[in-house]
């Protein structure tokens, strides 16, 4: 125990359901778990936590060992606003994006592929601990986010202003995004939103080497075609997935899904089988690459409606491989790999190896901001000369 | 001129770096002491002398030597100001407290280029211009063109979250970034390579922020290969709100038009008239898609309505820059109750490149959806009359100066829900005090860009002139911030806007504060600017 005994947990507890109501509100040992209703009770709860010298953590994060407090975003799931003018739609954080996709598509509008994968995961999460394989040629799901509201650590409630784009300084929302809660939580989020397109095509092509596929994949988008989605499986996960009666033995599968408006799809479309056929690659039928992209996606779905039912393949944990070290890392990776997300950046790779996350080489920064946001209003205002 | 504790660090410098490469000098000071904020330009046009010179310039050639600049004005607390070209508009590389003027130009190497990963790598004092060739001779481009190509360099651009004129195709500055290498007010170095796919940008904390949280040293950018081709059509848009719906439905179709430009009525008067002797050779032309431009161009066909025109802009520019503030607001009715009638709408430039099929698709796509908006095809002339002269408008900003007139350019950005409202409020709010245009450009899904264009006179009264120049801008950011607009959307803070800092973030400004306190402990770097 760290100085918070059974009386002091009570105590907190009390403290919190004066901010949350009791009914949101459980202490089991010395974790105390929270569920506030709205950003106003996130922010109490956080200074509520920083006056009993409690850790906070948010979401899912893991809590440390001692007594802590666990802010769970399992209530916030509203849509506050939704512009369809300005294709931006306003929300809490604690929406998974399967819900929010739902919501959108009844206005014909869609969170585009990059969330696709990650229906099951809650706004706030998915913003605040992006996973490599939330990303698609267009961008990644992080890039999404037009503005956050949030608290930082120190209980200071923001909203970075909603622009297309500005000149005004750092980006500051990237305080909180990508920082895992270190810094502070999100509680809502402005993102940006695309109409449904009005076609979609799938093209496929399956290769003696996966060189080949990578290849091809990496000309694609230097040539500037944006696909929505563009992912490779090797062989085996081909072969499992795809369909083996339809491919030779351990053929590596390049799978496009191109969509937008009629002329530039099919300018894509030309350009990707030619593509592919001129680095000798295979045509592989659209419906199968169909069934195996929308498989992704559903699987995604389902976890987020039976989360008991599915663990694969989004579960699968992936790293993210600049373009340079691509070729090599997937044929490294070992069974069942997939190269998916790919952007002119590079691309997520996952496999049944587990994969070493890589470290972080600004962690020192970033727990330095930390540090500094944790002290903000104590300290004094930075010196000017 | 008054020399402080910098000058005194004179010697260690030359020691640190080279003899050849530190100056005292009473020229160098002078021309360190200022960049091209309009404001700065009005005392300069009445010979008055800066007001804040730096002690000593110094011209690094490597990060080591950045780094040790930095430690030796951490040992002795003196300012520091980062300088790429001096090209920014807003004070930025104002030596507020003196000290020392970091010039990165020497700086300016190509280090290397992956044709793997598409990405290249440069120091951050190379010129625009000077990077694009370098991409350029090996078949890629950056994408990045600001009007100011010629003088700014690539760390400015970071610093000031810069946006080319291709930026609807290629993104800004910030979005074509890798990764940074950034020499913090400590003299210690970040590096952001790996860090990208990790999640967190930490990137976009430091781009942006004008040399207040550390020296840009070098950056990996993204390159493509240079455009096969290039579509550019010109159409004349009925009003300023079905061109900016016309835009609005290309950028939600998901289409990537590299240009993207729209002018309202006055700055379409101004682009026709800038054009008339190109206008008259076309108007001979064999060519009948230039014809008809000429023909449009000339305002109904007509020399009588072309005369009319004419002579309409001579008067509005001369009366802007004659005018009594009393008789703009007259002015400026004037211009919007006659425009519509006699200008036949505004003119919108689009463009669409890359790999042939897909440019020739895209611009397909594209050209539609402006036609169903109501946009009428002018056919390639007026985009390609652009392109020839893009850059133009560097070179004629001293000519209003020299005629006794100031003029200075405001770059706003809204969703698009808000951007006519922007539009009405910024004209109406500026119609007293100056004479004002607009174009709309850098679109995005859910917003976009709007460029006004003001232009005074006060003579040669200088204090006349400042206060004019300062309500202008008082009223034109109230507008815009009424709205709910962000106060830029490339040009940036520097001192010009720094008072507006604390509404533009409010409460998020604790992060910016946090970040100097980590990576500028001593407050060296750039200050006052920027409202820290
Ligand atoms: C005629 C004209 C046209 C223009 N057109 C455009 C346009 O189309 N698009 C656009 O975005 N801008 C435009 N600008 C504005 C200007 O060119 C940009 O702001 C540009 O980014 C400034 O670059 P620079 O190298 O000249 O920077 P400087 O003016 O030297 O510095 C600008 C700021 O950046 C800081 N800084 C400079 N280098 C570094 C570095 N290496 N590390 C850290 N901080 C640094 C300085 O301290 C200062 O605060 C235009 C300006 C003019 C005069």
């Amino acid at each position: 125990m760290t100085g918070h005994d059974t009386q002091a947990m009570g105590r907190h507890a009390a403290a919190l359901s004066g901010a949350v109501g009791a009914d949101h509100v459980t202490v089991a040992g010395e974790r105390l778990t929270v569920v506030p209703g709205a950003a106003g009770e996130v922010i109490e709860a956080v200074r509520l936590a920083r006056a009993a010298r409690l850790p906070i953590r948010f979401g899912g994060a893991l809590s440390t060992d001692g007594a802590s407090v666990s802010c769970d975003f399992g209530r916030m799931t509203q849509m506050l606003h939704l512009d369809e003018t300005s294709l931006l739609v306003h929300v809490q954080a604690g929406i998974t994006l399967g819900a929010l996709e739902e919501r959108l598509g009844a206005r014909a509008l869609t969170l585009g592929a990059a969330a696709r994968r990650s229906l099951d995961r809650r706004v706030g999460a998915a913003l605040a601990a992006p996973r490599p394989e939330e990303a698609c040629p267009r961008g990644r799901f992080l890039e999404a986010c037009a503005a956050i509201d949030g608290v930082l650590l120190d209980g200071t409630a923001l909203h970075t202003r909603m622009a297309p784009r500005r000149a005004t300084g750092p980006d500051l929302s990237h305080a909180l995004l990508g920082a895992r809660g270190t810094t502070g939580a999100i509680t809502g989020a402005w993102l940006r939103v695309l109409r449904r397109p009005p076609v979609t095509r799938f093209v496929g092509a399956a290769f003696g080497e996966g060189k080949a596929a990578i290849a091809v994949a990496c000309a694609l988008l230097d040539r500037g075609i944006r696909p929505a989605d563009l992912s490779i499986a090797d062989g085996a996960l081909a072969a499992g997935e795809i369909g083996g009666g339809a491919l030779a033995d351990r053929e590596t599968v390049l799978a496009l899904r191109l969509d937008g408006m009629a002329d530039p799809v099919a300018a894509e479309e030309a350009l990707a089988v030619e593509q592919a056929a001129s680095a000798g690659g295979r045509p592989v039928s659209s419906p199968l690459i169909e069934a195996w992209l929308t498989s992704l996606t559903a699987s995604a779905e389902l976890s987020r409606r039976e989360p008991r039912l599915t663990s694969r393949p989004h579960r699968r944990h992936a790293t993210f491989i600049p373009w340079c070290d691509l070729a090599a890392a997937f044929a490294a990776a070992g069974p069942r790999a997939e190269l998916s997300a790919l952007t002119p950046a590079g691309g997520a790779l996952s496999s049944d190896a587990p994969i070493t996350p890589r470290p972080d080489p600004l962690a020192i920064w970033r727990a330095a901001l930390a540090h500094a946001l944790d002290e903000g209003g104590s300290l004094p205002e930075p010196r000017t000369r | 001129m008054r020399a402080t504790r910098g000058a005194e660090l004179a010697p260690a410098l030359r020691s640190l770096t080279a003899p050849d490469r530190v100056s005292t000098t009473p020229p160098d000071r002078l021309a360190y002491a200022r960049d091209l904020w309009p404001r700065g330009m009005l005392g300069l046009k009445t010979g008055q002398a800066p007001a804040h010179p730096p002690d000593v310039v110094v011209w690094p050639t490597s990060t080591a030597e950045v780094q040790a600049i930095v430690r030796l004005a951490v040992e002795n607390r003196v300012p520091i100001v980062p300088f790429g070209a001096g090209s920014g508009v807003c004070g930025g590389t104002l030596p507020l407290a003196g000290g020392m003027v970091v010039d990165l130009k020497r700086m300016r190497r190509l280090v290397n280029l992956d044709r793997a990963s598409l990405t290249a790598t440069f120091e951050a004092g190379i010129l625009g211009e000077h990077l694009e060739h370098e991409l350029a001779r090996r078949g890629y481009t950056l994408g990045h063109f600001p009007s100011s190509i010629m003088c700014s360099t690539l760390g400015g651009w970071l610093a000031a979250r810069s946006a080319g004129q291709c930026s609807t195709r290629y993104g800004k500055i910030e979005d074509m970034v890798r990764s940074v290498e950034l020499v913090t007010g400590t003299g210690e170095v970040i590096d952001t390579t790996g860090s990208h796919g990790l999640g967190a940008d930490f990137d976009q904390l430091l781009i942006g922020s004008e040399g207040t949280l550390g020296i840009f040293t070098r950056a990996v950018v993204a390159i493509r290969p240079a455009p096969e081709a290039r579509i550019l059509r010109g159409f004349s848009m009925p009003r300023v709100a079905a061109g900016c719906e016309a835009i609005r439905r290309v950028m939600q179709r998901g289409l990537r038009p590299s240009v993207v430009r729209l002018y309202d009525e006055i700055d379409t008067l101004m682009a026709r008239s800038s054009a008339a002797k190109e206008e008259k050779a076309a108007a001979e032309s064999e060519d009948p898609e230039e014809r008809a431009v000429a023909g449009w161009l000339g305002l109904l066909g007509s020399e009588q309505g072309k005369r009319m025109r004419d002579g309409l802009r001579r008067r509005l520019v001369g009366a802007a820059l004659g005018a009594s503030v009393g008789r703009m607001r007259v002015l400026n009715r004037a211009a919007d109750a006659l425009l519509p009638r006699l200008s036949g709408g505004c003119l919108l430039i689009v463009g669409c490149e890359g790999d042939r099929p897909l440019a020739e698709a895209e611009a397909r796509a594209t050209f539609r959806e402006i036609e169903r908006a109501g946009g009428k095809d002018l056919g390639p002339g007026p985009g390609e009359r652009w392109l020839r002269h893009r850059y133009d408008v560097s070179f004629k900003l001293s000519k209003m100066f020299q005629a006794g007139a100031f003029a200075d350019t405001m770059e706003v950005a809204v969703s698009w829900d808000r951007l006519l409202d922007l539009y009405r409020a910024v004209r109406e709010a500026l119609a007293p005090l100056c004479f004002v245009m607009a174009h709309f450009s850098h679109a995005y899904a859910d917003g976009c860009s709007i460029y006004f264009s003001f232009a005074a006179a006060a003579g040669d009264d200088q204090a006349l002139a400042e206060e004019r120049y300062d309500a202008i801008w008082r009223t034109a950011l109230a507008a815009s911030t009424s709205v709910g607009a962000t106060i830029s959307h490339h040009h940036g803070v520097g001192l010009s806007k720094a008072a507006y800092m604390p509404a533009e973030h409010g409460e998020s400004m604790a992060i910016f504060r946090a970040l100097k306190r980590v990576l500028d402990p001593h407050g060296i770097l750039n200050p006052g600017k920027m409202g820290l």
